[in-house]
C-alpha cells in the first residue's frame, strides 16, 4: 500500500483539490462521487504537464522543479479552499445528504442493494485486474515498448532525454503524445526508482475512475441508482478491463473523453464558464494522451459551437464566452501537444508519410473498397456481444426511443452525446481510411481498441435516453446557484 | 365507447415509461449478474500478494527486458549496438520484439537493426545461424553465451 500512497497521493490531493477550486460556485448533486472519480486522472494529467515542462525548462532539475510545481500549486490552492473547507456546514452537505436520497422505503432498498452491486462488481473487476497482472507486469506491447522505454530515456538521462524522439527508435512513435511516459517517470520519481508496479496503479486508477465517473454522470443526470447500474454495467465489460490490464493509452484517453463529453453536457444545460473550463481541460489532456485526442478536442469544440448557435440565436458574446472558456482549459495540455509535434517528435510515422492534403482527400473519398471494408469492421466489432454485452445495440435503441420522446432541454443535450460518439468514430473512420498501413492489419490490431474510446459516452447516452423519468431531475438554473456552506 | 376507452389510453400511457424502465433495467441487470469472470492460472493468487510489497525482485524476472543483462558486461557502455537476429530486420517479423526487449535494458543505448554499430548482440536460435548471419553482416562472433547468442564485432 505504500507504493501507491507514494506515488499516487501527491496527483489525487493535487487533482481534487484543483477540482474544488473549480466546482467551488457550481451545485453539483453527488459532488463527492464526481471528485472521486476525475481527481486521480486529473492530478495525473497535471503532474505530467508539470513534468513534461521541468524537462523543457530545466532536464538536469527537472525532477525538483516538478516536484516543487506541484506542491506550491497544491498549497495554493488547498489555501484558496481553506476558509471553506473547515466549515461545520460543508462536510454533512458534502458528504450525507448528497449522497442518499430521502425517498421512500422501496426507493432506499433499490439504492442499497444497486451500490451493492456495484461494490461487487467493482471487487470482482478489480481482483481479476491484479491477478492478470500479476501474471503479466509489464502489460501490452505498446506499455512494454513504447511508453516504458520513452520514460527510461526521461529516467535514466534525464541531459540527454531528447534522445528517446530519434528515428532510431522510431518503433516507440517519436510523434505520440506524453502523457503516459512523462506519468511514469513521476511514479518512479516518487517512489526513486524504476517501478514496475506503478504502470498497473496508474492503469488500475484510470480504469476505476471511468467507473466511478460514468456512476456520478447518470446519478446527477437519471438517478443514483441508474449511476450504480450503470457503473457496474461499464465494469461488467471485459473489453475495458483486458485493456486496462494491458496498460495501453486507450483507457486513459477513453476517460479524458468521457470527462470532457459528460462535463460538456453540462456546461451546455447551465452555461457556466468553469464547467467549459474543465470540459477543455479534459479535452486538452485527451490531446496529451494519444493523436486521437487532437481529433476529438477538435470535434467536441466545434460540436458544441454548432449547438450554442442554435441554442442562442448566434448570439456571439455567448458563444465567445463559453469558447474561451474551453480554450483557456485546454490550452496547457494542447501547447504541450503542438510543442511536441513541432519541435520534438518530428520523425514520426504520423507525420512520416508526407502526404500532401490532396493525397488525404483522395484516400478519403476515392478508396471504396477500403470504406467498405471499415464499415464491415464496425459491423463485426460492435454487434459482438462477446465484447460488448449488447451496448452498441442499446445505444441504437436509444436513438430511436429518444427521436420519439417529448422534446426537453434534458432531452436536447442528451443528444449531444449521441452527437459526440458519431464524431469520434467518424474519426476512426477517417483515421483508418487514411492510414499507411495495410487496412486488414491496420484493423486486427487497433480496431476493438478505437470503440473504447467513445464506448462509456455510449453507455451514458444509452441509460439516459432509455429511462423514463417524470420530470428532469435537475431544473436548468439548479446548475447556476452558488452553494451555501 | 371512446369516453371509456380514453381512461384506460390514460392509464396505458403512464404505465409504459415504467415498462420501459423495467424492461431495460431488467436486462441490463441481467446482463451484469451473468458475466463471468475468466479464470487465471493458479500462480496469479500467489504472485498478487506480491504486488505492493517493498519488494519488487519477483517481478523482475518477468520484465521482457531482463535477459539481456547477461550481454551487459561485454558491451561497451556509451555506444550504440546492432542487434543481429535470424533474419534480416523487418517490422512484420515476430523476433522484432526482441529487438525492442533489449531496447528496454539497454535504453539510454540504441539498438539499432542495422549493421551499422561497432559491436553486436548476436541473438539467434543456434549456433550455426549465429555464425552464418555473422558472416552476412560482417561481423565476427568474439564471445559465445551458447545457443545462438553471444558478442559480435564488427570486421575491418
Amino acid at each position: 500500500m505504500t507504493i501507491i500512497l507514494k506515488s499516487c497521493f501527491i496527483p489525487f490531493i493535487l487533482g481534487f483539490l484543483t477540482l474544488s477550486v473549480l466546482l467551488k460556485k457550481i451545485k453539483l448533486r453527488y459532488k463527492i462521487l464526481f471528485l472521486l472519480g476525475a481527481s486521480l486522472p486529473t492530478g495525473f494529467g497535471i503532474c505530467s504537464l508539470a513534468l513534461f515542462f521541468s524537462y523543457l525548462f530545466n532536464p538536469i532539475q527537472a525532477k525538483s522543479i516538478s516536484i516543487i510545481i506541484t506542491l506550491i500549486m497544491t498549497i495554493l490552492l488547498a489555501q484558496y479552499l481553506w476558509p471553506w473547507v473547515p466549515s461545520p456546514y460543508r462536510f454533512p452537505v458534502f458528504f450525507t445528504k448528497n449522497l442518499i436520497d430521502k425517498h421512500r422505503l422501496p426507493n432506499r432498498l433499490l439504492h442499497v442493494a444497486s451500490c451493492i452491486l456495484f461494490l461487487a462488481t467493482l471487487a470482482a473487476a478489480t481482483h481479476h485486474f491484479l491477478l492478470s497482472t500479476a501474471l503479466n507486469i509489464s502489460g501490452g506491447w505498446d506499455a512494454r515498448y513504447a511508453w516504458t522505454v520513452k520514460a527510461e530515456f526521461m529516467f535514466r538521462n534525464p541531459e540527454e532525454w531528447r534522445r528517446m524522439f530519434s528515428p532510431q527508435i522510431f518503433w516507440t512513435h517519436p510523434d505520440y503524445p506524453l502523457l503516459l511516459p512523462t506519468l511514469l517517470v513521476w511514479g518512479w520519481n516518487g517512489l526513486g526508482y524504476e517501478s514496475l508496479v506503478f504502470g498497473p496503479i496508474a492503469a488500475l486508477g484510470f480504469y476505476i475512475s471511468c467507473a466511478l465517473f460514468l456512476t456520478w454522470y447518470l446519478a446527477e443526470r437519471v438517478s443514483l441508482i441508474s449511476g450504480w447500474i450503470g457503473g457496474a454495467f461499464f465494469l461488467a465489460i471485459g473489453h475495458y478491463r483486458f485493456w486496462a490490464t494491458a496498460q495501453y493509452a486507450d483507457i486513459p484517453l477513453a476517460f479524458f473523453m468521457t470527462a470532457s463529453g459528460l462535463i460538456m453536457v453540462l456546461s451546455l444545460q447551465s452555461q457556466q464558464k468553469n464547467l467549459f473550463f474543465l470540459s477543455g481541460l479534459m479535452a486538452g489532456f485527451a490531446s496529451w494522451t494519444k493523436n486521437e485526442g487532437l481529433l476529438f478536442l477538435l470535434w467536441i469544440f466545434l460540436a458544441f459551437i454548432l449547438v450554442l448557435y442554435f441554442k442562442h440565436r448566434g448570439k456571439i458574446k455567448t458563444l465567445t464566452k463559453s469558447a474561451i472558456g474551453f480554450m483557456l482549459g485546454s490550452s496547457l495540455p494542447l501547447l504541450a501537444t503542438i510543442l511536441l509535434k513541432v519541435f520534438l517528435g518530428t520523425t514520426g510515422e504520423y507525420l512520416g508519410p508526407k502526404r500532401t492534403a490532396e493525397d488525404y482527400l483522395g484516400l478519403i473519398l476515392g478508396d471504396f473498397n477500403r470504406t467498405r471494408i471499415i464499415f464491415e469492421a464496425f459491423f463485426a466489432y460492435m454487434s459482438s456481444f462477446e465484447l460488448w454485452k449488447g451496448l452498441w445495440e442499446f445505444s441504437l435503441a436509444g436513438a430511436l426511443v429518444l427521436g420519439l420522446r417529448k422534446k426537453t432541454d434534458q432531452t436536447r443535450t442528451t443528444w449531444f452525446l449521441f452527437l459526440i460518439v458519431i464524431l469520434i468514430n467518424l474519426g476512426n473512420l477517417l483515421a483508418l481510411q487514411t492510414t499507411a498501413y495495410n487496412i486488414i492489419y491496420q484493423i486486427k490490431t487497433t480496431f476493438d481498441r478505437l470503440l473504447l474510446h467513445s464506448g462509456i459516452l455510449a453507455i451514458a447516452f444509452s441509460f439516459e435516453a432509455l429511462t423514463f423519468t417524470k420530470s428532469p431531475k435537475i431544473p436548468e438554473n439548479n446548475l447556476k446557484q452558488e452553494e451555501k456552506f | 365507447m371512446r369516453n371509456q376507452a380514453i381512461p384506460f389510453l390514460k392509464k396505458a400511457s403512464s404505465v409504459v415509461p415504467e415498462a420501459g424502465n423495467a424492461i431495460f433495467y431488467g436486462i441490463i441487470l441481467l446482463i451484469i449478474l451473468t458475466t463471468q469472470i475468466p479464470a487465471t492460472a493458479d500462480q496469479a493468487l500467489v504472485l498478487k500478494k506480491f504486488l505492493f510489497s517493498k519488494d519488487e525482485k519477483i517481478f523482475r524476472f518477468f520484465d521482457p527486458g531482463a535477459p539481456f543483462s547477461v550481454f551487459d558486461p561485454f558491451l561497451p557502455p556509451k555506444e550504440n549496438i546492432y542487434f543481429l537476429m535470424d533474419t534480416p530486420y523487418s517490422p512484420e517479423n515476430a523476433t522484432t520484439e526482441q529487438l525492442q526487449a533489449a531496447q528496454r535494458y539497454f535504453t539510454p543505448r540504441f539498438i539499432v537493426p542495422f549493421p551499422t554499430e561497432k559491436k553486436a548482440i548476436i541473438f539467434c536460435s543456434t549456433d550455426t545461424l549465429a555464425e552464418k548471419r555473422a558472416h552476412e553482416t560482417g561481423y565476427k562472433l568474439i564471445h559465445s553465451l551458447g545457443n545462438g547468442k553471444g558478442i559480435g564485432e564488427k570486421l575491418p
